[in-house]
């Protein structure tokens, strides 16, 4: 597992703010933990104003590892599907989050994890 | 000619505005009235229409023959709108998010996409005072609004004024509505928030191509923010309405002011023969 995905909510980068909302922030930092790279992609999804879902827009830049705050119960299903693995309840910078999973302290998510304003709702991303 | 009634904020008076035109210009000429807010319809408590037709409108979901299916993913790279993904062990459709367009089922090379018609909601139409009228409804949890909007343009009858109401804001609802308008009448209230989003309409309007013109409802409220908007880009103010609490009152009983207060006939004719000089 190489490439980590933060859900940031302002410009991105390892300072910014992890999002509250995985599907709806306007960046995603992504770290490579091989290269120690850092990139930051813009929300292209329909979220966004775009077209898409973000979960398979992770799937297409090759994540591995996503580290948010919440998330809805339809884009746990889709991430881990895509064999992306999920780890909520993540507060504070990118960096804190990703620290926290180098350290090994983060476990995976479940269905029970969703937020649960969307659980009744499918077609959250 | 097509007004059609729009505004980027909700709640700004729109129905009103389009229900007392309507009523005001049957007097003189045919008019035909379509209430494209079909998430939210309203101009049939003020109108009580009598309906008489009553349509499903549906659009075509692909779906995949898993057997048939290689994964190959050219479904997935055609779809405009992210609407397919092809994973390792099978293939997801997102209804919501399908346009209904075919375009995976024609790449599919092994054949394994058909459609099968998805119910959106409904048309109903019939007669109210006299006007041919109708509204469409979306289906409470469906998301896409635009083809019952195109379905209910297409009832538009070209020998009468059809007034359309359409959907606040600025998406694609709304701009199924005013596509096609002879001129597009904007109606806000002198507020930041109504001149914020009067802003985005306009620039809607604009890219369509569609000239517009400004109802201020509400007027007395707020402050000069839009009409000073509106004298600097040229866009005229063709009636305000003032803050009044019988025109509230009426609205709240599904009167139509017209009805209640005769004198506000001419103002909406007047307001009517306006927008035809625009459209010319």
């Amino acid at each position: 597992m190489t490439k980590v995905c933060v859900p940031t909510a302002g410009p991105g980068g390892l300072d910014d703010r992890v999002g509250e909302h995985f599907g709806r922030v306007p960046t995603y930092t992504i770290y490579d933990a091989k290269t120690e790279n850092v990139e930051v992609v813009d929300n292209s999804s329909e979220h966004a104003g775009g077209t898409g879902l973000p979960a398979d827009i992770l799937a297409g830049l090759g994540i591995d590892v996503l580290l948010c705050s919440g998330l809805g119960r339809r884009a746990i299903g889709i991430l881990t599907e895509h064999g992306i693995e999920v780890c909520v309840g993540q507060s504070g910078t990118a960096r804190d989050a990703i620290d926290a999973w180098k350290g090994g302290r983060l476990s995976g998510a479940s269905d029970a994890d969703a937020c649960q304003q969307h659980a009744f709702r499918d077609r959250h991303g | 000619m097509r007004i059609a009634i729009a505004s980027g904020k909700g709640g700004t008076g729109k129905t009103t505005v389009a229900v007392n035109l309507a009523v005001a210009l049957a007097e003189r000429e045919s008019v035909q009235f379509l209430d494209c807010d079909v998430e939210e319809p309203n101009a049939h408590l003020f109108l009580d229409p009598q309906f008489s037709d009553r349509e499903t409108v549906s659009k075509l979901l692909p779906v995949i023959d898993e057997a048939a299916c290689t994964r190959c993913g050219a479904c997935a790279e055609a779809c405009e709108f992210g609407a397919i993904a092809v994973l390792a062990e099978t293939v997801l459709v997102y209804p919501e998010i399908c346009h209904g367009c075919g375009r995976c089922r024609m790449v599919c090379p092994a054949n394994a996409i058909r459609e099968e018609p998805h119910e959106l909601g409904v048309v109903e139409s019939g007669l109210a005072r006299g006007i041919p009228f109708a509204h469409g409804l979306l289906t409470v949890g469906e998301a896409m609004a635009t083809p019952i909007i195109h379905r209910l343009k297409e009832r538009i009858d070209p020998e009468r004024t059809a007034i359309l109401d359409a959907p606040p804001g600025t998406g694609c609802p709304t701009i199924a509505a005013i596509a096609g308008a002879d001129v597009a009448l904007l109606v806000t209230e002198p507020t930041p928030f109504g001149l914020h989003d009067l802003k985005a309409a306009v620039g809607v309007a604009r890219s369509l191509d569609v000239p517009t013109s400004v109802v201020i409802n509400r007027d007395g409220v707020g402050d000069d923010g839009v009409e000073r908007y509106c004298r600097a880009e040229g866009i005229p103010v063709a009636l305000s309405i003032p803050f009044d609490r019988e025109i509230a009152s009426l609205y709240s009983s599904g009167t139509i002011l017209v009805d209640a207060r005769p004198e506000w006939k001419p103002r909406f004719v007047g307001l009517a023969s306006q927008l035809k000089e625009m459209a010319k």
